[in-house]
């Protein structure tokens, strides 16, 4: 498996155009404002680790060129062991970008002097290391099973949800649904919406490894 | 025993594969076929890149499905259209192939591709067919494997570029106990380099013989319609109409140079057995 890691290592650096475009956009946010709020630090954190949770799934990409995908599995690796590298190195990714993002960020606020609202950016971090799992989660299997075509997925599987939120939304507004009592709910129970947040995300990381270990053992090239 | 293929069934919808194939220790074993003839299903099936449908294959003597790690890493591996991605470089594949094989020989490999002139520092995607071609051979040879499975390895590769990848095959083979399956459509690259071939056309072994016998024992008769006639055909293997009468492949030359003195008996190559095997007709 050190193998495959140290694969990902060489090829993560084709992303470098990515992570130079973070730090851009972060001194954009930075020196192109006069004020720096949590609003726009919160648009970094999400940016970073929405990009960065794409990464993984792209990596399998670079796999599959010069029909490589065909060769890794000749090699001395059990499919089992490609799957749940590509799950780790998808974690160490949002962690690793995260923690670079907040250093460009924390620099940034000190340089800037912004009063900035510390336990509100843990809370945006938080929210979007949830996100970014769950597009790892959603994603990977595909990926893995149907190869380039799930970039034509994606734009439908966004779309969708976005029409799902919309119409949600429009429903709620109509029938004048009230969601301040759910808001409430979950402002009295913190602890217990984090780990339950936690076990459910954790549940469907692990059900998302299984079965894109299914697609890939049944896989034939 | 190397590898051992038992009656192996490859079933798709418009291909079948029928095998029986074994490669011995301290031998080359050559797949000679027309494209699409089935010969990188073959590999596939040894390397369990795809199910099998019927059958048995034991490699190193074990169930292939069941290779240990250090088995694995005793097979070194060419597959056609296939290797590492394009965006890196010789030395990622360095590092690559030093965290996943415990044998590799780092210095070895560096020598051989400085000797190639393969550059160190540039993605694959810029290499030419043959660089590619030779960094997979290097490649599959670089850590010290018993066993090299070698699907097309020098296409696309010039004449002398081929002799240069031969010879480093025939070296590899110098220390005992080792063998190679390989796969080629250029009979000629064979004929020198395997003790035995595998002919294989349309999903099946159509002929199996020692390289000696292909090349010192067939022959193609060249028969006028009356020597036609009368020729014993005891021997004759296949046989196709010519504008002069018949061309019969036979595996007993000095039978019928000896019984036949007055008639044309060529001495066949690869290609001809081929040609005569796939094309002409069976008696």
């Amino acid at each position: 498996m050190k193998g495959l890691f140290v694969k990902d290592l060489c090829l993560v650096r084709e992303f470098k155009k990515f992570f130079l475009v973070i730090v851009l956009v972060a001194l954009f946010m930075f020196f192109g404002n006069s004020h720096v709020t949590t609003q726009s630090l919160a648009f970094i954190i999400f940016y970073v680790a929405m990009m960065s949770a794409m990464i993984p799934c792209n990596l399998v990409a670079y796999d599959e060129d010069n029909h490589g995908m065909t060769f890794l599995m000749a090699l001395p690796f059990q499919r089992k062991q490609y799957v749940i590298e590509k799950y780790l190195f998808s974690i160490l990714t949002i962690v690793g970008s995260s923690l670079a993002g907040f250093v460009v960020i924390a620099v940034g606020i000190l340089i800037k002097q912004a009063d900035i609202e510390w336990k509100a950016v843990g809370a945006v971090y938080l929210v979007a290391f949830v996100m970014a799992i769950l597009i790892i989660s959603l994603f990977m299997p595909l990926r893995i099973k149907f190869g380039e075509k799930v970039n034509v997925m994606i734009i439908i599987i966004c779309f969708t949800i976005g029409g799902i939120g919309y119409v949600m939304n429009s429903i709620a507004k109509k029938t004048d649904v009230d969601v301040s009592g759910l808001i409430q709910f979950v402002k009295g129970h913190v602890s217990f919406v984090v780990v339950l947040t936690a076990i459910i995300i954790l549940l469907l990381f692990a059900l998302s490894v299984y079965i894109s270990e299914r697609i890939l053992i049944k896989k034939e090239y | 025993m190397l590898v051992d293929m038992n009656n192996i069934e490859k079933v798709y919808t418009k291909f079948h594969l029928k095998c029986n194939l074994q490669v011995k220790e301290n031998g080359i074993t050559g797949l000679i076929g027309q494209n699409g003839a089935g010969k990188s299903t073959t590999f596939k099936a040894i390397l369990n890149l795809i199910s099998v449908d019927a059958g048995a294959i034991q490699v190193f003597g074990k169930d292939y499905k069941n290779l240990s790690r250090d088995d694995r890493e005793n097979i070194g591996i060419v597959l056609s259209e296939s290797g590492f991605s394009n965006y890196l470089c010789i030395n990622d594949v360095v590092k690559i192939m030093k965290s996943t094989y415990r044998r590799f020989d780092e210095a070895g490999f560096i020598q051989r591709c400085e000797k190639f002139r393969l550059p160190m520092k540039d993605k694959i995607k810029t290499f030419s067919t043959g660089m590619k071609a030779k960094l997979k051979i290097l490649v599959a040879i670089s850590h010290d494997a018993d066993l090299l499975i070698l699907d097309e390895p020098t296409a696309g590769l010039d004449v002398v570029a081929r002799d240069g990848i031969l010879d480093i095959l025939r070296e590899y083979m110098l220390v005992e106990n080792r063998g190679i399956l390989i796969s080629s459509h250029i009979a000629t690259d064979l004929e020198g380099l395997c003790d035995d071939i595998y002919l294989i056309d349309d999903g099946n072994i159509i002929l199996h013989e020692d390289t000696d016998v292909l090349l010192n024992e067939y022959g193609l008769i060249k028969a006028g319609e009356d020597t036609y006639k009368n020729l014993d055909k005891r021997h004759i293997l296949s046989i196709k109409k010519e504008s002069y009468g018949y061309s019969c492949l036979t595996n007993q030359k000095q039978f019928y140079m000896e019984n036949y003195p007055d008639t044309v008996i060529e001495k066949t190559g690869i290609d001809e057995v081929i040609y005569m095997t796939v094309k002409g007709e069976k008696l």
